[in-house]
This record gives C-alpha cells, structure tokens and sequence, in this order.
C-alpha cells in the first residue's frame, strides 16, 4: 500500500505529469489571491519545488490526493506570504532553480485568466477601509518592498509595531477577499 | 511540452517546467557507484573503526557530543535519512556552491548496532560496522554515533554523500577549527563542487574568513558560514555549551585549483576584536594524492607566507 503510493510522484516522468496537470490552475490560483502575475509565478514555482522535494514523503495513491496535497502547500505558503509581505524562494534555492521571468503579454493573459481587475477594485476599496497607518504600513511593505526596519523607520515606529501594522492590514484585505467569495480557507 | 497539458499556454510556466526536468535529469546522471570511490569508504571505514573504540570508553562517549548538540535544528532534510533516528535529522544550514549546485548540511543521530547483535552477520543494508568488526567485539548497551552529512538535494534519494564526524577528541589538535571534512558532489573527485565542514568549540572565535590563494600572490574572498548554534536553540537540543560549524561551499573550479595546489585555501580566524587567533590551510591533508607539486610554502601561523 504505502510502496505503491510512494511511487505515485517519485519519478521525474510522473512528477512531469504532475505539472502539467496542476501548474497552470495553481498559478491562477495564486494570482487571484495575490493580484500580481509575478508574485503568483514565484508562489507557484516555491510551491511547485516544495512539493518536488517532498514528494516521497507524498501518501496519497491518487491525482486527486495529489492535487489536495498540494494545495495543502500552496496555501501555506500563501499564508506565508501573508504573514511575512514578502515569498518565500527556500526550495527555489534549494534546487537550484533558475526562475523565469513574465513578459508584459503574459502578466496580462494571467490578469485576465484569473480575472483580476474586479477583484483589485475589492482590494482598492478594502484598502480604503483600512486605519491609515496600516496602510502606510502595507504600502511601504508590499508595494515598496521595504524591510520592516525601513518600514519602521520611515514611519517612526519600532520593528515590532511596524510588523503588527502590516499584519493587521494584511488580514484586513483577507477579509474582504473572502467577502468576495474567496474563502479564508482558501487564503490560509 | 507543457503547453498541451496546462490549460494555457505561457512561456513562463514551460520554462519553468524545463527546470523542473533540467533538476530530475541530474538525478539520473549522478552514478552512485563513482560516488561510493574507495577513498570515501576507506575514510568513513577509518572513522567507524575509531568511533567505535571510543564508544567502549568514557571519552568516546563524550566524544559523540556535539553533533548531538546539534539535533533538533533547522527543518527536516530534503532527502530522506533513513538510518538515522527517527527525527534527528536536521538541515543546519543550506545554500549553493558558487556553481549553483544546491547543497545541505544534516545532523543526524545514528546508532550503528541497530537491528542486529554482536557476533551475528550485520544486516544487508548499508552500515558504518562491518561484519568483521561486528563478531570481534564485545557486545554493548545500544548507543549512537553522530553524523554531519553534506546533502546533495538535486541529485535525489540514495545519492548523497555523508561523512560521520565526532567532537574533540578525535582530532586531537589545539586549532580551534576541528575535525574538518570535505564531501565531493556525487561523482568524480577534485573535478567537482564540494562543501568543507569542521566544527568550532572555541568561544573566542568570532568570525572566520577564508580566502584562495594563488602561487603568483593573488587572493580571492570564498563563501562561507559559521552557523552558531547557541541561544534557544541550545535550549532545545538540550545543549549546554553554545559551538558553530564553518562550512565552506567550493565549487569545482575551486576544488579543482585547491587540489592540483595551484591554490591554497586559509582560513583566518579572529576574535571578538578582530584579533587574529590562527591563520590555517583548510585542506593540508586533502587532495595528498592528487599532484605531486609540493604544496606552498607556509608561514608559522600556517598559512602561504
């Protein structure tokens, strides 16, 4: 039983299919919970060689329990990202892998495939609701992609406030994500 | 090939894919058995033997310390590490050669007699304690030695090369850069990238800078890490003396320069002040067999004069 599940993504060949058949619904994914197409790219390539380095350990005996595995990782690590305003490229690294870059044509089939604009109008106004200094916070963070020292500096505040601010604004666009039909399941 | 298969078509997530093969392929091309080369064995053999004098005495015991120390670090390994005990092994640092190949360094606590008796013939699977060895000695109460294994992640499962590494009394010297090992990237030796590792007990020792040295004069900074093991951590693995562990990443055109003595590799060792505690050749004793060049001349302090 357990050898027969083993071999289910052990080898290269079937780990290929494996890709094939999630990468592209994964990168949709992401990008509708991210609204950025290259975030989404590395989110997908972290999860992706997440999953390659763990695949042994997968138990699971079908695609189906293959695809729930890994879309188990893939919303850790988007929580991840949520938590931190920042991906996380440990398995990218780990490999070795060299990551490709998005032309303008293709971040712009991935807005439209994940159907991003609307949901940027619910971030927009989300961010509208949001304290003022959370979102001073969020924008140095996530749109500046600042460190949270300079975050902290910029804004006059220790470390820790600065990270709590993010924080707290972060969960505050999850919220109206989810009020626009994208579960906090989904999210984290 | 993915463009058939993925419910789009973008060039972004098929070169992606390609890195995913271009990973899997190099599973394929590492040999284990050029990886299992005689001098690696007849090291690992050497330093069985050794570990298992020691584990008869009060020192050898002590000496199976700071790996132990070590345990409970960092994340579980990208390979799987299925002689070790059960959640011992952990990833204390990680990264990549200077020639981008992905390497990491694992604790792990092993117990060589498991799953036979003295005086029986050891089981099939691969272990430290030969037959031979196991029926000359003495029966003994269940212990471990422990492992600092160089992982090679991209390689895969069964492919990685490991070296079980003890404390102090193994080594022997007053360096404060002990036991040093070097652990080649499955394949042939000195041609390819290797990770250096020693351990580092010495509380004064603050920082360490390693540079290559050409015969014509010329010196070159190489990556390393001093991963202290200390604070919370400490705590954790129950340990009560804080240590770190260099580890220098090479690749193999450093290897291979490091190996036919065009250069020397020197690790200068300071304290808190940044004063110089020791310079030393990281690898005197490597690579013996490779040139028949006289390595460069050195100065007291070890190091090219």
């Amino acid at each position: 039983m357990v050898r027969r599940k083993h071999a289910l993504l052990a080898s290269s060949e079937r780990f290929s299919a494996f890709y094939g058949e999630n990468a592209g619904d994964l990168l949709v994914f992401f990008a509708r919970r991210v609204l950025d197409p290259d975030v989404a790219l590395e989110l997908t390539a972290e999860t992706l060689a997440s999953a390659f380095l763990s695949r042994r350990r997968f138990r699971g005996s079908s695609s189906g329990e293959a695809r729930s595995w890994l879309y188990g990782i893939a919303r850790h690590q988007l929580s991840r990202f949520f938590e931190r305003g920042a991906t996380e490229r440990r398995a990218i690294e780990r490999l070795g892998i060299r990551m490709p870059t998005m032309a303008a044509d293709e971040q712009q089939r991935v807005e439209e495939l994940a159907d991003i604009e609307p949901l940027r109008e619910v971030v927009r106004s989300a961010l509208a609701g949001v304290a003022a200094d959370q979102r001073d916070a969020i924008r140095l963070r996530v749109v500046d992609e600042r460190s949270y020292s300079e975050v902290a500096g910029a804004l006059g505040i220790s470390e820790p406030t600065a990270r709590a601010r993010v924080s707290r604004g972060l969960r505050s666009l999850a919220r109206a994500l989810e009020a626009q039909g994208i579960t906090k399941e989904e999210i984290a | 090939m993915s463009a058939d298969r993925t419910p789009m078509s973008l060039p972004a997530l098929d070169a992606l894919e390609r890195e995913f093969e271009r990973i899997s392929a190099g599973q394929h091309e590492a040999t284990p058995l050029r990886r299992l080369s005689a001098p690696r064995l007849a090291w690992g053999f050497g330093l069985a033997l050794v570990l298992l004098a020691l584990s008869f005495t009060p020192p050898g015991r002590a000496a199976t310390g700071w790996v132990a120390r070590v345990t409970g670090l960092g994340g579980e390994p990208a390979l799987p590490h299925p002689e070790s005990r059960p959640g011992t092994a952990v990833v204390v640092d990680d990264g990549t050669t200077p020639d981008r190949t992905p390497y990491e360094v694992v604790a792990e606590a092993v117990n060589p007699l498991q799953g036979f008796k003295f005086g029986q013939q050891a089981p099939a699977r691969s272990d430290p304690i030969s037959p031979e060895v196991a029926r000359d000695a003495q029966p003994l109460p269940a212990h471990e030695i422990f492992c600092a294994a160089v992982d090679w992640p991209s390689v895969g499962d069964n492919q990685s090369d490991r070296g079980c590494v003890s404390g102090n009394e193994l080594d022997g010297s007053s360096s404060p850069v002990k036991n040093p090992d070097l652990t080649f990237f499955p394949g042939r030796h000195t041609d390819t990238p290797a990770v250096f590792t020693a351990e580092v007990e010495d509380s004064s020792v603050a920082s360490i800078e390693v540079t290559s040295h050409e015969q014509e004069g010329s010196t070159k900074p190489i990556q390393s890490h001093l991963v202290s093991v200390d604070g919370s951590v400490l705590q954790k693995v129950g340990a009560k003396e804080p240590f770190s562990v260099l580890i220098v990443p090479l690749s193999a055109d450093e290897v291979a320069a490091a190996s036919s003595k065009a250069t020397t590799i020197e690790a200068t060792v300071r304290d808190a002040q940044g004063s110089q505690i020791e310079c030393m050749n990281l690898f005197r004793n490597f690579f013996l067999e490779q040139s028949d060049q006289p390595p460069p001349e050195t100065s007291g302090n070890g190091c090219a004069g």
